[in-house]
């Protein structure tokens, strides 16, 4: 973390490029550092795309200054919302203090496209926002105008989605546009701002209590794994029932385990290899998401290719990765299997391993890095149940129970 | 009689939900296998975030303890 004050700027740039020009020459004129995410300066470390780099310089800065015009801009992967939609998320996720400020046309538009919304969602109820965003799109009142108006139903969705995520009155939807005016409300916040640097105190201790929190949860699943493994070994339960089991209490303390929000969908699927296929076993997932039981060959799709490599493998958007395999039969598949986690599970003496965990999110960059302390802990998990399926050989009791 | 999951006396015998607050960590997880046997995953879930919170309210006296002094 810089010890200069650090501005992130996000705006959409065709309409607001001036303001951010004059924000950036009056803010570096009064010794703070301000990134923006065209910045050519961002530093890429090797196998960081821009956009990483991006998201990560919003994470390293004090205050997050956002500036919204009658532009969308740019879309950010396909996730339906603007680049600059998902930075004000990362800066709202890394705690950054906020400063939203909304032109007052911009405003004025969106709410008059939000009365127009609701009147179309009632007459068709069984269209997806998207389609709606067309229908809008299509009224004189809300089409393109080049250059300052873009998708303004898109906007009018993040507009109303910043007034929905927050309670403090950092917001102001009556900006006049003005760099000045910009300027004298940043300035108004500043203060509070440089409390904020001064004193990162709070943070540190609100990941000290969720650290805590996981190391409770990682108790909890301890004991359940070892208690499910005694059941194994004495035959007393079938393996794949207690495996089951196992993947119901890692749902069930998957909050605290691996930091699900209550909109994420978790998903925990074990696949077992059968020669070159990995076939699933148990799943527990959250009851939005339709079960399929698709099979993967080793080397294919995210679990297959971990299988196949032999190593841990993680994704912030599996679907822009090499192993995404698009299927119309699942069109709501994007939807759910966002980031993910493949572990092989290695418990014979065989040359490849004997299966795998996947752990998904349909929050992205919900799992991202190796070194993530959530990805380290569904590690950890696929450890507990190494030591469970262990466990059903573990007593030498002639055939084994655990086939169902 | 009201039975408390947040309070935190180690001496004190309670029953929550069938579980007992002052169960070893392999009795909770007996009883745990035993309602999610049951598909009580709700009861679960509930009393799991309830000793999340009471783990969150500890540590904070932990905290506050500690600055204290």
């Amino acid at each position: 973390m810089s010890q200069r004050l650090v501005v992130f700027v996000s705006s959409t740039v065709a309409d607001l490029d001036d303001t951010r020009r004059a924000l950036r020459a009056t803010l570096r004129e009064r010794g703070v550092d301000v990134r923006m995410s065209e910045d050519p300066e961002f530093p890429v470390e090797p196998g960081v795309t821009s956009h990483d780099a991006c998201l990560h310089a919003v994470r390293s800065a004090h205050i997050f200054v956002l500036l919204v015009g009658s532009r969308f801009g740019g879309e950010y992967q396909r996730q339906n919302k603007s680049i600059t939609w998902r930075e004000w998320e990362e800066a709202m996720q890394a705690g950054l203090l906020p400063v939203v400020l909304v032109h007052e046309e911009a405003n004025r538009l969106a709410r008059a496209v939000g009365r127009q919304r609701m009147k179309l969602m009632a007459q068709y109820p069984h269209e997806q926002v998207l389609e709606i965003d067309a229908r809008l799109r299509s009224d004189e009142r809300f089409a393109d105008r080049k250059p300052a108006r873009h998708n303004l139903p898109g906007v009018q969705r993040f507009i109303d989605r910043l007034r929905k995520g927050h309670v403090d009155n950092w917001m102001h939807l009556d900006w006049d546009g003005t760099p000045r005016e910009a300027m004298r409300r940043i300035d108004a916040r500043l203060s509070a701002a440089l409390a904020v640097a001064r004193e990162r105190a709070q943070p540190v201790r609100l990941t000290a209590e969720r650290e805590r929190l996981r190391l409770r949860a990682t108790q909890e699943v301890s004991a359940l794994a070892a208690r499910l493994s005694v059941h194994v070994a004495t035959g007393s339960k079938p393996l794949g029932s207690a495996v089951q089991l196992l993947l119901d209490g890692f749902a069930v303390h998957c909050p605290d385990l691996l930091g699900y929000g209550p909109e994420d969908r978790h998903n925990f699927v074990i696949y077992l290899r059968e020669g070159d296929m990995l076939r699933p076993a148990q799943r527990s997932c959250h009851p939005m998401i339709p079960v399929h039981g698709r099979s993967w060959a080793v080397g294919q799709g995210h679990v297959g290719l971990s299988v196949e490599q032999d190593q841990l493998l993680v994704g912030g958007d599996i679907r822009h990765g090499e192993a995404w395999i698009p299927s119309e039969a699942r069109p709501t598949d994007v939807e759910h299997y966002v980031s993910a986690v493949s572990v092989p599970l290695s418990y014979r003496a065989s040359e490849m391993a004997d299966g795998a965990l996947i752990v998904t999110s349909s929050r992205l960059d919900h799992f991202r890095t190796p070194k993530q302390i959530e990805v380290l802990t569904v590690g950890t998990l696929a450890n507990m149940l190494t030591m469970l399926y262990s466990s059903a050989g573990s007593y030498d009791r002639g055939p084994r129970r655990d086939q169902e | 009689m009201a039975h408390d999951e947040t309070k935190s006396d180690p001496n004190e015998l309670r029953i929550v939900g069938g579980m007992i607050a002052s169960d070893t960590p392999q009795q909770r997880a007996q009883r745990m296998i035993e309602m999610l046997e049951r598909g009580e995953v709700d009861r679960v879930r509930a009393l799991a975030a309830a000793r999340a919170a009471r783990t969150a309210r500890a540590f904070a006296r932990e905290l506050a303890k500690l600055e204290a002094e």
